[in-house]
């Protein structure tokens, strides 16, 4: 296995939360203010725009020493030199992942304990488990699971735990009790007025 | 197979205008017609499942030292063990696919003009696919079919293989090679026939 990630608190990008800003304008102020690792996840874009964005967000990464992270596609990852993958429940498997790119970190997308064990086996370096909290953007995906569920999840496995959904700056401690090795943010961050405001805010937890 | 010096039928797999047969089912009757070349496209489908229908296909007997190439996914191709890939306009630039699957990758381009056919042939692709030729149901379209003038342009411009695609059929076949042509991709004609071997196998023929 991989080292443990060496960030805490990362951003998941939805550039049609953040618009109308540009999304590179909004991963840039994150990097600024101390944001250390991102993961580009643009899922309805065609391979030739995202491979243009992937370009864009790696160039501001690579010059804060931030870790990228490409949703679900590996190919875009290797072409723009990631650092690493991260794979959705039912999307890429970890484990073809591993097998030919071994030089990527793998992060996973989990909603059950079920799919963390199996996420864990096939080779993850961490997993992204929620919904912990209620957010609109997952509300689809129903009911939050809640921090007894995370514990649940962190207790089970051996590998680092993010949770993700609603974590808003007060919630950190809370997901951090439960076990978690840190915390990811979509929409707090994207809409955010204040975008470095908020990251030093999550970081204020963590210290 | 070295694509360079194939004339013949490049079968693209299709189950949503039918799901009598599994695209392994229908890559399986292209090679036993002497079928060398495949494309497997499944756009909707999810990469775990496309990745076991992929290396399905690579495992097949019948499939031995003939072509497997997976649309638009260079990842889903180099894990799934796949020959190549092959690229639309809106895909991952052919440059970019390369360094994905290195050197010996067999990659492809669409080319909807003359221009774009110029654009793709001078990118190290390994063939380019102009179309559509004719009226297809296969794949919506946004402007008018090709037609037989335009290969002709193309085929006067570009020494390498050529592909076309695009409503193709046992009748019209015949002047798609004239054209020019060196491969023809076909879909609908296979997997919707009776009988897709026997449909594979009389579009072969055309080329013995």
């Amino acid at each position: 296995m991989m080292n443990k990630p060496d960030f805490r608190y990362y951003l998941i990008t939805s550039r049609k939360a953040c618009a109308p800003r540009p999304l590179t304008e909004v991963v840039q102020k994150a990097c600024e203010a101390g944001v250390q690792a991102v993961q580009l996840r643009e899922k309805d874009l065609s391979g030739k725009a995202l491979c243009e964005l992937a370009h864009q967000i790696r160039e501001v990464t690579t010059r804060f020493g931030v870790r990228l992270f490409i949703n679900g596609r590996p190919d875009v990852a290797k072409v723009i030199a990631a650092d690493g993958v991260h794979c959705p429940e039912e999307g890429f498997p970890p484990s073809a992942v591993r097998q030919y790119w071994s030089q990527f970190s793998i992060g996973v997308s989990v909603h059950s304990l079920e799919a963390a064990k199996k996420a864990e086996k096939e080779g993850a370096d961490f997993l992204l488990f929620g919904p912990v909290f209620f957010t609109p953007s997952k509300e689809e995906y129903g009911k939050p699971q809640g921090t007894d569920r995370l514990k649940k999840i962190c207790e089970s496995t051996s590998i680092p735990v993010f949770a993700v959904g609603g974590v808003t700056p007060a919630k950190v401690s809370e997901c951090l009790q439960a076990g978690a090795y840190g915390v990811a943010g979509i929409s707090a961050l994207m809409e955010a007025d204040d975008v470095s405001g908020k990251v030093e805010a999550f970081h204020s937890q963590f210290d | 197979m070295n694509i360079q010096d194939y004339q013949g039928i490049y079968l693209i797999t299709d189950t949503q205008m039918q799901d009598r047969y599994s695209h392994v089912a229908l890559a399986d009757a292209a090679y036993r017609a002497g079928v060398k070349m495949v494309q497997y496209r499944a756009k909707d489908t999810p990469d775990p499942k496309a990745l076991k229908q992929i290396r399905a296909i690579t495992e097949l007997e019948s499939k031995r030292e003939h072509l497997l190439i997976v649309n638009d996914r260079s990842d889903l191709a180099k894990a799934g063990g796949a020959d190549g890939v092959h690229l639309g306009q809106d895909d991952l630039p052919l440059s970019a696919a390369r360094k994905v699957l290195g050197a010996e990758a067999v990659i492809g381009g669409t080319a909807s003009n003359l221009e774009e056919a110029r654009q793709v042939s001078n990118t190290d692709a390994d063939y380019v696919a102009l179309g559509h030729i004719f009226e297809t149901s296969t794949k919506q379209k946004d402007y008018e079919p090709r037609g037989l003038d335009t290969l002709r342009q193309v085929r006067a411009e570009i020494s390498g293989p050529l592909v076309a695609i695009g409503g193709i059929t046992l009748q019209n076949a015949p002047e798609v090679i004239d054209a020019g042509a060196d491969i023809l991709a076909v879909s609908s004609v296979i997997c919707t026939a009776d009988d897709p071997q026997f449909a594979a196998r009389t579009l072969a023929a055309l080329f013995e």
